[in-house]
């Protein structure tokens, strides 16, 4: 569902993604971990067809998003970490104009169930600026999800939600993998990329250290065996000599 | 109290030279640097160049009248701000200058001071772009060395009134009756001053009427003369009349009171805080709201939450299936209807407009002349700065261009709605206006074409406007993208008269780009119309516009193709939005 081969993207003197190649079949979620400054948006943004790679190539659902970005981006929904909407939009008509940039013609039939889903029925009249953070996060999310997209990228998408729209959004996102759904999450929450992520990705000075399962990850670290995921995840990036890792058990929730 | 300036200080300073160095940086791109020498030589040309003496642009600035109008337009300004209030932008905080300076052991009379710092840096650049303007004009020598210092003296008066005057209004809002004590004697003040200027109207007005412009400037010219107004103007012209003396005793003698004049100001907006720190907390929640909505934080301001309630009961409708570029312009065109800025101007403007028609069209003997030369004057002003005032296109989104990158639109295609967003709107105002001028021409003595004939007119304008307003628009938008580090995008906009010269300078670029791009088409225009004229006469008109626009929107298709382009490298780090 998503394939990048080489992907490479330079500023100026600063490569912020060097060579990174990997594939997310449908079904799968693939967490996307990194300290910061290591490329995670940057990729997020070259898969989502914000920016343009410097080389390499990305294919969305078997499209090229260089050669055929308008067939290629209608099957994906980019859900950014800071939602982005328009001020004198409602929270209806945000879902209204999306309808017609996609062409989803059942689109009134998905606009209340998606409405429901994301707890917003009560503020479909609503402004942004009358929305909480968490509300606007939820509307981004609706506004991706309308057009039922094959691919799902997510950077941090529990920012700002309570505790039981944090549960009802990992849910949703179970759900569009269950459903074929290719998912690449990007967040700094470990447990959650723990809980939801088939296979990670962990990038580290825009390149790949590691990309498989944990257990496999953990495979080819035998040291790391029965640490936590972050003491795993602070080895790979280097920064494991900073925090003093290496003094928890497997009773402290470590890795299997 | 000293540290506290130095740390305003240090933070504007700072600011500006970074903002510059980075601009500056730039010019490692071929097509900025392409940019800075046509600026450099327009610079050069228009308000440098020795050899134009005499005909610098600001020449028509001043001269005799002028003190009076610039007076005048200042009453006008200081109305508007009182009546209809000012985009309170004189009171935005940018969002980290709200998380940085309102919780820090800061007074809000010293936040008051950091507003004014931080204006001196746009009032001292845009002094530097008037003196340059106004430099051929009446006064040479050393006058033209003082004439800054007035300058300095005006627009620091300016800001300061509208920031006194926007405190006032929200001190009436937030404490009412209490509030309407507080700015009680300011309120009054203006109110005794527009009284004057009536009654100085209502006594020069003549038994005849005014048919013509040159009696309605004599009979302003005779209303100020009338000892109240003359009274009443006699702060406004003291302030402007630094700018306009004609030699340095005049200027020596006036300076004095033009600078009490400020430091009164400046005493006034400096005690006036009691409603700061909401005023302005509120002010910036709108500025951040229309700037960068989806950065967070902050309540739709009560204002502008009643503006767009209002506006939310239109519907625009819109269909999910079809093209998808559609959706953009149904979005921009939102934008304009609950566009709190734009709903009180345009209510401002139609009020104005339909009276104006209406007493044409009821007494056509008396008015006519007069009242249909302000109206098209207007028209002509929609025309020529509409697309500068309206900016529900790119230059609003282009700050969202990580949003728009996302959309499955094709590049042009996406342009192309976004440069019809703006252009669609101002053809509708233009149209409105060439309507109401139509009607109220219809009972008209002064007009000798005949009925059929104005249609004829009006029809061609019809036609015509939207590719000139597409033309413009893809200008405008052309700049926004060409140039997204140097332009200032975003929702934001330049806050006041003191950051006119700029406005102007734009102005006079943008239309000078027009007249290249329109040749071609009023060519064809005007051949098409002379190979028909034998046959239809007047109505050789519309086929004219009609292949004018045919050719505009031929040069139309290839800017779009090229914008497109230009849409798909821009980087979104590129992007220099509004603060």
């Amino acid at each position: 569902m998503i394939d990048v081969e080489h992907l490479r993207k330079v500023y100026g003197s600063v490569t912020a993604v060097r060579d990174l190649s990997f594939h997310v079949p449908g079904g799968e979620v693939l967490g996307l971990v990194g300290p910061n400054g290591a490329g995670k948006t940057t990729t997020l943004r070259a898969l989502a067809g914000i920016i343009r790679p410097t080389s390499g190539t990305v294919r969305i659902a078997g499209r090229s998003l260089a050669d055929e970005p308008i067939d290629a981006k209608r099957q994906l929904a980019f859900i950014p970490d800071e939602p982005q909407l328009f001020d004198y939009l409602t929270v209806e008509e945000h879902l209204r104009f999306v309808a017609r940039l996609y062409n989803v013609a059942d689109a009134e039939a998905r606009l209340g169930p998606l409405l429901t889903e994301m707890e917003l029925d009560g503020k479909r009249t609503a402004f942004p600026t009358e929305l909480s953070r968490g509300m606007k996060q939820k509307l981004a999310t609706a506004c991706g999800l309308l057009h039922d997209p094959r691919v799902l990228i997510l950077d941090e998408p529990l920012t700002g939600l309570d505790p039981a729209a944090i549960r009802r959004m990992k849910g949703t996102i179970v759900a569009r993998a269950r459903a074929g759904a290719a998912v690449i999450l990007s967040s700094h929450l470990l447990t959650l990329v723990e809980e939801l992520c088939t296979r990670v990705l962990v990038l580290q000075e825009g390149a790949a250290v590691a990309l498989g399962t944990i257990d496999e990850i953990v495979a080819e670290r035998p040291e790391l065996a029965g640490r936590p995921l972050e003491d795993v995840f602070l080895a790979l990036t280097g920064q494991s000599e900073e925090v003093g890792a290496g003094d928890r058990t497997p009773a402290d929730g470590g890795v299997r | 109290m000293t540290a506290v300036l130095g740390a305003f200080t240090y933070l504007t300073v700072t600011s500006a030279r970074n903002r510059f160095l980075r601009q500056v940086r730039r010019l490692r791109s071929p097509r900025y640097v392409l940019a800075l020498l046509l600026a450099l030589g327009y610079f050069w040309l228009i308000l440098i160049n020795p050899a134009r003496s005499g005909s610098a642009p600001g020449h028509v600035l001043v001269g005799e009248g002028a003190e009076l109008a610039a007076a005048l337009a200042l009453v006008a300004l200081a109305t508007y701000w009182w009546i209809v209030g000012s985009d309170q932008s004189a009171l935005a905080f940018a969002p980290a200058e709200v998380q940085f300076l309102f919780p820090a052991p800061v007074t809000r009379r010293q936040l008051v001071q950091f507003k004014l710092v931080r204006a001196q840096v746009l009032i001292l650049f845009n002094i530097l772009i008037w003196s340059l303007l106004l430099r051929r004009g009446a006064g040479e020598g050393v006058l033209t060395w003082l004439r800054p210092i007035s300058l300095w003296v005006l627009f620091s008066t300016f800001q300061l009134h509208r920031l006194g005057a926007t405190l006032a209004r929200a001190s009436v809002a937030e404490h009412g009756e209490a509030g309407v004590r507080r700015s009680g004697l300011a309120v009054a003040v203006m109110a005794v001053i527009l009284g004057a200027i009536a009654w100085g109207l209502v006594r020069a007005w003549p038994a005849t009427g005014v048919a013509s412009l040159q009696e309605a400037l004599q009979l302003v010219e005779r209303a100020a003369e009338q000892p109240a107004a003359a009274w009443a103007l006699l702060p406004f012209r003291a302030v402007v009349a630094p700018a306009f003396a004609p030699d340095v005793e005049t200027w020596l003698g006036a300076i004095g009171v033009a600078a009490a004049i400020m430091l009164a100001h400046f005493v006034w907006v400096v005690r006036a805080d009691t409603a700061f720190e909401d005023a302005a907390l509120e002010a910036s929640a709108e500025r951040a709201a229309r700037v960068a909505a989806w950065r967070g934080g902050g309540r739709m301001a009560r204002r502008n939450r009643a503006a767009a309630g209002m506006a939310s009961r239109w519907r625009l409708p819109l269909a999910a299936g079809g093209e998808p570029a559609v959706a953009i312009l149904w979005k921009n065109t939102y934008a304009v209807l609950r566009g709190d800025r734009f709903g009180r101007q345009l209510f401002f403007f139609a009020a104005i407009v339909v009276a104006i028609c209406a007493f044409a069209y009821l007494e056509p003997a008396r008015t006519s002349g007069f009242l249909m030369g302000i109206l098209a004057a207007w028209g002509s002003m929609l025309v020529l700065l509409g697309p500068l005032w309206l900016r529900n296109d790119l230059r609003g989104d282009l700050s969202r261009l990580e949003l728009l990158r996302t959309y499955p639109v094709p590049a042009s295609r996406l342009v192309a709605a976004e440069m019809a967003s703006s252009a669609l709107v101002l053809t509708v105002l233009e149209l409105a206006l060439g309507l109401c001028v139509f009607v109220a021409l219809l009972r008209s003595p002064d007009v000798t074409l005949p009925l059929p004939d104005r249609l004829a007119v009006l029809t061609a304008g019809a036609l015509a406007l939207p590719a000139i307003n597409l033309l413009s628009a893809g200008l405008h938008n052309g700049a926004a993208l060409l140039f997204p580090g140097w332009l200032a995008l975003g929702g934001g906009r330049r806050p006041g008269i003191e950051a006119m010269g700029q406005t102007y300078l734009t102005m006079i670029v943008s239309l000078l780009l027009l007249a290249v791009l329109l040749l071609f088409p009023v060519l064809v225009a005007a051949i098409t119309g002379f190979a028909l004229r034998g046959t239809y006469g007047i109505w050789s008109l519309p086929p004219a516009a009609v292949a004018g626009s045919a050719v505009a929107a031929g040069e139309l298709a290839l800017i779009l193709r090229w914008l497109g382009r230009q849409f798909e490298r821009t980087e979104p780090a590129d992007v220099e939005t509004a603060a």
